[in-house]
């Protein structure tokens, strides 16, 4: 066991991904939201990547959201990623959303994204 | 009015990617019992609080979700009246025979317009550790992990939730108690079919069959709190909470199995009586009725799901 691989976001950062941990683990430890955070068990798909550069393995993911031909042309799942070197990946998901919506007033947050997805005031 | 046709949620059928994970979260964390393994690799569980013989099974698969959530009712007679009724309505009705799962009697099945399917069944083996009924104790074991009474409730997302209303409320009989409803149309319907605040709830999703979160009961919020202190300690997936929901009122967590599936450990709300009017949610405060303390939903309540 090493100290860990450096995992770069493309146009995102960086952050050092320890053995044995998911690359998404790694981006929330650091404080990168960069990658929209799911189920983090492979289920739902929202975190979403493509590895441009590195070795890797991955755990089972849900075949309803990543098949075998995303697979080879590099498509993961964050939660699920597991570097075996040092990763470029790009974000391939639908965009990280921050807290989503204000309560109250029922439009956005001062100061927060909207996602973009579903969204009952649309 | 006495309880009678649909009596609750009585099993969920789950997909899972990878059983022993599945099994270690559901058995160890959760604290259900592990009731069976069959020939088939379908696994069953029950709560500790529960008469019959499962309430959650399992099933590996390579798509995380639920196949099935399934109903007991009261009687055969009562099954025999919710198939006629369920084609009247104009669904397609099949049958599962008896023993299709393991001391289950047959089953009636649809699926509603928001592509879920969902069973009826009169006829299950009662448990081999049920709770007393004579002098009973409060358990036989003391309960362990987070301590689930029971398999609760559902949350389903999909289409057609209008369609899925008229079916659950004019032909299995259920009550509606809350709805969340836009200037564009319903989001989201709670209904009961007994004294709980909900038994199956549905949100608006453009995906068809979706679940939401499977959710257990538990005895309190120190059990609540309790439950949240597990997940930390065994780094299991929160998504929110503890918490409060506005609708239900029900003490909360989310969070989520080893395959994505959504969970969810519940405490309180009210008692619902058929005579209750309905409790409606709009766009201005819908934040607060998902989760009353924060006042605002997070991105996840209305996107990710299995």
């Amino acid at each position: 066991m090493g100290m860990g691989h450096l995992v770069r976001i493309e146009d995102g950062g960086d952050c050092l991904c320890a053995p044995g941990e998911s690359v998404l683990a790694a981006l929330g430890r650091a404080g990168l939201c960069v990658i929209a955070v799911g189920c983090r068990g492979g289920g739902c798909g929202v975190c979403r990547v493509r590895v441009l550069e590195g070795r890797y393995r991955t755990g089972r993911v849900s075949r309803a959201h990543l098949n075998a031909d995303d697979e080879e042309a590099g498509f993961s799942l964050a939660c699920r990623l597991y570097p075996e070197s040092d990763l470029t990946i790009k974000a391939a998901g639908p965009p990280a959303p921050d807290v989503v919506t204000n309560k109250a007033a029922g439009k956005p947050a001062a100061g927060t994204k909207q996602s973009g997805r579903i969204n009952p005031w649309q | 009015m006495a309880m009678t046709g649909v009596l609750r949620p009585g099993f969920a059928q789950l997909r899972v990617l990878d059983m022993d994970a599945a099994v270690r979260h559901y058995v160890d964390y959760i604290g259900l019992s592990l009731v069976s393994r069959e020939a088939d690799g379908r696994v069953y569980l029950k709560a500790w609080d529960e008469f019959d013989r499962h309430s959650v099974v399992l099933r590996e698969a390579d798509h995380a979700g639920i196949d099935v959530m399934a109903f007991k009712v009261d009687s055969d007679a009562s099954l025999a009246d919710f198939a006629r009724r369920s084609e009247a309505f104009g669904l397609t009705v099949d049958h599962v025979g008896e023993g299709e799962q393991p001391g289950l009697g047959r089953r009636v099945g649809v699926t509603i317009p928001s592509g879920h399917r969902i069973e009826l069944y009169a006829d299950i083996a009662a448990a081999e550790t049920a709770p007393g009924t004579h002098n009973p104790y409060l358990w036989h074991e003391a309960p362990h992990g987070m301590g689930a009474i029971r398999m609760d409730h559902g949350l389903l997302y999909g289409p057609n939730i209008e369609q899925v209303l008229a079916y659950f409320t004019e032909v299995l009989d259920f009550r509606l108690t809350e709805k969340v409803d836009l200037p564009d149309g319903l989001l989201g319907i709670w209904m009961s079919c007994s004294n709980k605040a909900h038994d199956i709830a549905f949100v608006k999703h453009p995906e068809p069959g979706k679940l939401h979160h499977l959710a257990f009961f538990l005895e309190d919020w120190n059990a609540v709190g309790h439950a949240a202190d597990l997940m930390i300690r065994h780094d299991v997936a929160i998504d929110i909470g503890p918490t409060r929901h506005g609708i239900t009122r029900g003490q909360t967590i989310y969070f989520f199995d080893p395959s994505g599936n959504r969970n969810e450990v519940f405490a309180g709300g009210y008692q619902f009586y058929p005579d209750q009017p309905v409790r409606t949610w709009d766009h201005t405060e819908i934040g607060r009725g998902i989760f009353y303390y924060e006042r605002a939903l997070n991105d996840r309540f209305l996107s990710v799901v299995t």
